[in-house]
């Protein structure tokens, strides 16, 4: 067969204009996803029949003359926390094997189907998400497909795997204290959380529900933008899902990037990050003409508060489970969880005030500022296996401080787009996060654009 | 701290059952959340700093 068309738009056009079928594109799809199975180990499950299935009706649809959605035909994977009707959600984890199938899809993976997607495979991740490698207790850990030796990060390693793989063009993940913007920067690919409460987490398994986000992964931000745009609007399934109307992406045009008032960040963000990936954001900031350096007041405090509201949220949250199925868990998961339960509530309820606060002290600083860049992860990927790193000379455990420089971030929910650098250091790729104020991804999408037109920016 | 008592007591009070090696993974790991309590016991709040707002009183409806 002809070779798949690269990113999405291009298998959606091909597909729309009758170049190419649904059907092979999705076959070819699933061969490679199985191949790449074998190497990388990023799939739980792989659909095979009911995604050829699926495919085969988008043709009939065009056959019909019938307009097709956005993504029509675009294979995609999600996260193995995600429910997929007739399907048993995983969430990475032994105890919900024995789990009814989904009764519905999540609403984020119905929004994809409404746009003519085909979900091909359920991704690995860390179990419950409560993770940032991707070394999976039950399921194996996912390998970097720039280096089979070395992490995806996590916790949705799968997804950033299929996508640094060239598998597939789109995937779902999710991000909580940086489970999107941590594997995306690892493997080198385009990762977006967005404001909170802007995309559904309706049917997505929880863990900490005051910071759970959802967001896709790709190989270019137009592709980012096209699944984005097709995961917008309120939905009353989420509790906190907003009353916004849908922003959707028109273009991803790098033009309006001059009007923008851009800046790095010192202080924490440069003292919990090696020099090559301060480096990286310092790249970003000379060839965007960035000179301006801020300082975020208590962005330790904000880490801080934001892995006591973690512990204690999702210890509640497995508490009746950890009482009658503690050996189902990975001992390392269960250990964590157990901790956050015994922790005196007055701890996360500070934790909450100082959020609020720390709110306020990012508004402030968004009066001044319209971007900031930072890096996503204070290293690049490392050995899969290895405990301990060093960040700036000081030893830290590596499960624990992936995370650094993304939970202040996502503790407030404020929208980010991490764009890849590629062979940052020793061969691997680094990300660095644009963050904007609460609801302008559009800002984040206009810097990502001029980094790509740029050269500075690309999957690796 | 006495996290060996500390457990002790509150495992019983959650009616959990943690063996050895659990025990004291637990006493770290509450190690560690001591530490980031410490850190945020540094932000000067006052008694008008209320919790982030996590519940809405009325339904929301679609702009």
């Amino acid at each position: 067969m002809n070779a798949i068309p690269i990113g999405a738009h291009r298998i959606a056009q091909a597909i729309g204009r009758g170049e190419m079928t649904a059907q092979a594109i999705v076959s070819e799809t699933l061969h490679q996803l199985d191949v790449a199975q074998r190497s990388f180990n990023l799939a739980t499950s792989i659909f095979h029949l009911q995604a050829l299935a699926d495919a085969r009706a988008i043709d009939e649809k065009r056959a019909r003359g019938e307009t097709l959605g956005p993504l029509a035909g675009v294979p995609i994977g999600v996260k193995d926390l995600f429910d997929i009707k007739g399907v048993v959600t995983l969430a990475g984890s032994r105890c919900l094997r024995d789990n009814a199938p989904a009764a519905l899809d999540a609403t984020a993976v119905e929004k994809l189907r409404a746009a003519d997607a085909v979900i091909v495979a359920a991704l690995n991740m860390d179990e419950f998400a409560y993770g940032f490698v991707t070394e999976n207790h039950h399921y194996g850990a996912t390998k970097n497909p720039h280096d089979t030796a070395r992490i995806c990060g996590g916790s949705s390693g799968g997804s950033a795997c299929a996508i640094a793989a060239n598998v597939l063009p789109i995937t779902l993940g999710t991000d909580t204290n940086g489970s999107i913007r941590v594997p995306a920067s690892l493997s080198g690919v385009f990762g977006l959380k967005p404001t909170y409460g802007r995309l559904s987490r309706a049917g997505a398994y929880p863990f900490v529900a005051s910071f759970d986000h959802i967001g896709p992964f790709a190989r270019t931000s137009a592709d980012l933008a096209l699944a984005y745009n097709a995961l917008q609007g309120f939905d009353p399934r989420d509790p906190v899902s907003a009353a916004m109307p849908k922003a959707p992406i028109k273009c991803t045009s790098s033009d309006a990037v001059g009007g923008l008032r851009i800046a790095r960040a010192d202080g924490y963000f440069l003292e919990h990050a090696e020099p090559y990936a301060t480096g990286a954001v310092n790249t970003c900031a000379s060839a965007l003409g960035s000179t301006r350096i801020v300082s975020i007041a208590d962005a330790a405090l904000a880490r801080a508060a934001a892995f006591l509201i973690t512990a204690s949220e999702g210890g509640a949250l497995h508490l009746d489970r950890l009482r009658t199925h503690a050996e189902q868990y990975d001992p390392a998961t269960r250990d964590r969880l157990i901790a956050g339960t015994m922790m005196p509530a007055a701890w996360p309820n500070r934790a909450q005030r100082f959020r609020a606060r720390f709110r306020a002290t990012m508004a402030a600083l968004f009066e001044t500022v319209d971007v900031l860049l930072l890096p996503a992860t204070p290293c690049v990927a490392t050995q899969i296996g290895q405990t301990e790193m060093q960040i700036r000379e000081k030893t830290v455990p590596v499960r624990a401080s992936m995370g650094l420089l993304t939970q202040p971030i996502s503790f407030i929910g404020l929208p980010v787009l991490t764009v890849p650098l590629p062979n940052v250091f020793d061969g691997m790729p680094l990300g660095v996060q644009i963050v904007a104020p609460p609801w302008r991804e559009d800002w984040c999408f206009v810097v990502a654009a001029a980094l790509e037109s740029l050269g500075v920016a690309r999957s690796q | 701290m006495d996290w060996p008592a500390y457990i002790e007591q509150t495992s019983a009070l959650l009616r959990l059952t943690l063996n050895h090696e659990s025990r004291i993974a637990v006493a770290r790991n509450l190690q560690l959340i001591a530490a980031m309590n410490e850190l945020v016991n540094d932000a000067a709040l006052t008694d008008a700093d209320e919790p982030a707002p996590s519940f809405c009183a009325s339904p929301t409806r679609e702009s």
